[in-house]
């Protein structure tokens, strides 16, 4: 299983640590040619993708992009303590979600499936807002969007809407 | 859950008593005389009521939106008979807004004429690719018939994950002979989910949600992908060892030669061949119990496909169906027609909606207008409602053509949209004479 891991992610050069993503450490490297920053914005203006200015405040939280082999692109939202609070996701497949959210992947399934159960939802497109993780998960085989994220883990002055 | 494996067994032991009305009835409800008189939507904060089980987020009052009601859409589907129609019907599955299909499964290369089994609800989804069938709704004389496929380099038997947005299907890959209506697909590889020789678990690269194993994760038997690409993957998985696609039966993922991959078996039949047609019948505004229509196989081939000379709005797609809109001043590149949606799923802040769950509760329903960005017209002003979620589903219905949830960087017109119109899919680098070649969708109102 490692040897297809490492395979699979050619462009990842190192294994995925043991504990990663939401709420722990990134999940992929961080290098500083795919990390930008980002600002508290006060009314939840876009991310600053560049960090330039030298009047910008020092950044709240720094956005890795990185693009599996299969063309999509994961935004891992890293904020203080090189803790991720936040990610987003687009392309032809769903980002490896169990080991993004991490420990939180289990009650984000028991979250699916309670909806499942008592919404009727499908297999599909599904939003899951629970007081410590929201997950909106859209799109559709071979393109896939969404993002998840702690509400109780954003930066001072960052919102959901800064989460693209 | 206990609900859904009484509707499950019943629909599988018997087959579901269908009333074949053949026109669409059911329409009605309170269509809107939509004029320029109509009210602005003016949120009342104090007045949307909770929805259960969350807070409700109260709309922001920056842009404020007309409330005009759209007009319902009216388009009856074709008649059902044999050729290249089929019934669709959406009931009480325990899922709301899933349209079903019955298939016929029997041994590849034989015609669709040996082993053959016939298998109810088989959700029709226009936004996958390929068949995927749950093993236990599959005979084992019929599924003893279904030759395996075999990685071509080891000889091991295939193994796919499919992966969809809230969940993911492994199974091994089988090749079958398809009858749709009279239409034959021969010797098409297809999914078979929750197989029980397949002893490995799921790669962890390919556990994005809910596992669907069984009848009763699906709230179906199977999945019909009919959209617009022939398979499932395509080069991408043929030149390269691609992860979370095909691997062998010892879980090492390998590439698939694209006439091995599973199919979308539209594209495998032998006339008829080139797209698709789903007509649904319109329903009633607070819901209906049921709802049917027609799925319709081959664009501009049949007398009941045309598509040439009806005005219909072209909007090419990209390989795998999605294209652009603008709502509310943004822009979507992720706009698609999806029969496997349950609601629309689209982001709208003017909308009171449930923090919890998702859904759009305005107090009354509202009306919304979306662009859809095409090739013939460039420009189509889409209108759609959007009704308190709460109430339609503890109302006991099963089909809606104004549920919503929101959801953000992507418009997703699911099975609300289909009700009242045909909607077509042109399979890419297949040509119709009024849609030209696919990839494109196109829908009819009335």
């Amino acid at each position: 299983m490692l040897a297809v891991a490492a395979a699979s992610f050619a462009l990842v050069a190192l294994a995925a640590p043991a504990y990663a993503a939401l709420g722990a450490a990134p999940t992929y490297p961080v290098t500083a040619s795919n990390t930008s920053a980002g600002a508290a914005s006060q009314n939840s203006a876009a991310v600053a993708r560049f960090a330039a200015s030298s009047s910008a405040a020092s950044a709240a939280y720094t956005v890795s992009q990185t693009t599996l082999p299969s063309g999509t692109v994961v935004s891992e939202y890293i904020g203080a303590g090189n803790t991720v609070f936040a990610l987003s996701w687009q392309g032809p497949t769903m980002p490896p979600l169990k080991t993004l959210l991490a420990a939180y992947f289990p009650s984000y399934v028991q979250a699916l499936t309670d909806a499942h159960s008592a919404q009727g939802g499908g297999y599909g497109p599904a939003a899951v807002h629970q007081s410590a993780l929201v997950v909106e998960t859209g799109g559709h085989m071979g393109a896939f969007v969404g993002r998840a994220y702690l509400p109780q883990a954003l930066p001072q002055g960052v919102s959901a809407d800064d989460i693209k | 859950m206990r609900k859904i494996a009484r509707i499950i067994a019943a629909a599988l032991g018997l087959g579901l008593a269908l009333g074949l009305a053949g026109c669409g009835g059911g329409g009605g409800g309170s269509s809107s005389n939509s004029t320029a008189n109509a009210p602005t939507n003016a949120p009342a904060a104090a007045s949307a009521p909770a929805g259960p089980g969350g807070t409700t987020s109260n709309p922001s009052t920056g842009n404020s939106s007309s409330n005009a009601l759209a007009v319902d859409a009216s388009a009856v589907p074709t008649p059902v008979g044999p050729g290249n129609t089929m019934l669709v019907t959406v009931s009480g599955t325990g899922i709301h807004n899933q349209p079903m299909v019955s298939v016929k499964l029997c041994a590849p290369g034989s015609n669709a004429s040996t082993s053959c089994t016939t298998i109810p609800n088989v959700i029709v989804d226009t936004a996958s690719f390929g068949l995927r069938l749950v093993r236990s709704a599959i005979p084992t004389s019929t599924f003893n018939a279904l030759t395996a496929e075999t990685d071509q380099s080891s000889g091991l038997p295939l193994a796919e994950c499919a992966l969809f947005g809230s969940g993911y299907a492994w199974g091994s890959v089988h090749l079958a002979d398809i009858g749709l209506s009279s239409e034959v697909a021969a010797s098409v590889p297809i999914q078979v989910i929750g197989d029980s020789a397949l002893t490995i678990a799921a790669p962890s690269e390919c556990q994005v949600g809910r596992p669907l194993a069984a009848a009763s994760d699906l709230g179906a038997n199977g999945i019909l992908g009919i959209g617009v690409s022939p398979v499932d993957c395509g080069s991408q998985c043929a030149l390269t060892v691609l992860s979370q696609f095909y691997y062998t039966n010892a879980g090492n993922a390998v590439s698939v030669p694209v006439s091995k991959q599973i199919s979308n078996p539209v594209a495998r039949f032998a006339q008829d061949n080139n797209g698709v047609i789903l007509e649904m019948a319109q329903v009633s505004d607070s819901g209906s119990a049921t709802a049917q229509g027609t799925l319709v196989f081959g664009i501009d081939t049949q007398a009941n496909n045309v598509l040439n000379g009806t005005g219909a709005p072209i909007f090419r797609t990209d390989l795998n169906g999605d294209f652009t809109s603008s709502y509310g001043g943004t822009t979507f590149t992720q706009t698609f027609f999806d029969s496997g949606s349950t609601v629309m799923f689209f982001p709208d802040t003017t909308i009171p909606r449930d923090t919890s769950s998702g859904y759009y509760i305005p107090t009354a329903t509202v009306g919304r207008t979306s662009t859809l960005i095409g090739t013939n017209p460039a420009s189509v002003s889409l209108g759609f409602n959007i009704a308190n979620g709460a109430t339609l589903t503890s109302s006991g219905n099963n089909a809606f053509n104004n549920l919503g949830i929101y959801m953000t960087r992507q418009f997703d017109f699911g099975l609300p949209f289909f009700y009242g119109r045909h909607v077509y899919y042109g399979i890419s680098g297949r040509a119709s004479s009024g849609g030209g070649t696919g990839p494109y969708v196109a829908y009819v109102s009335s």
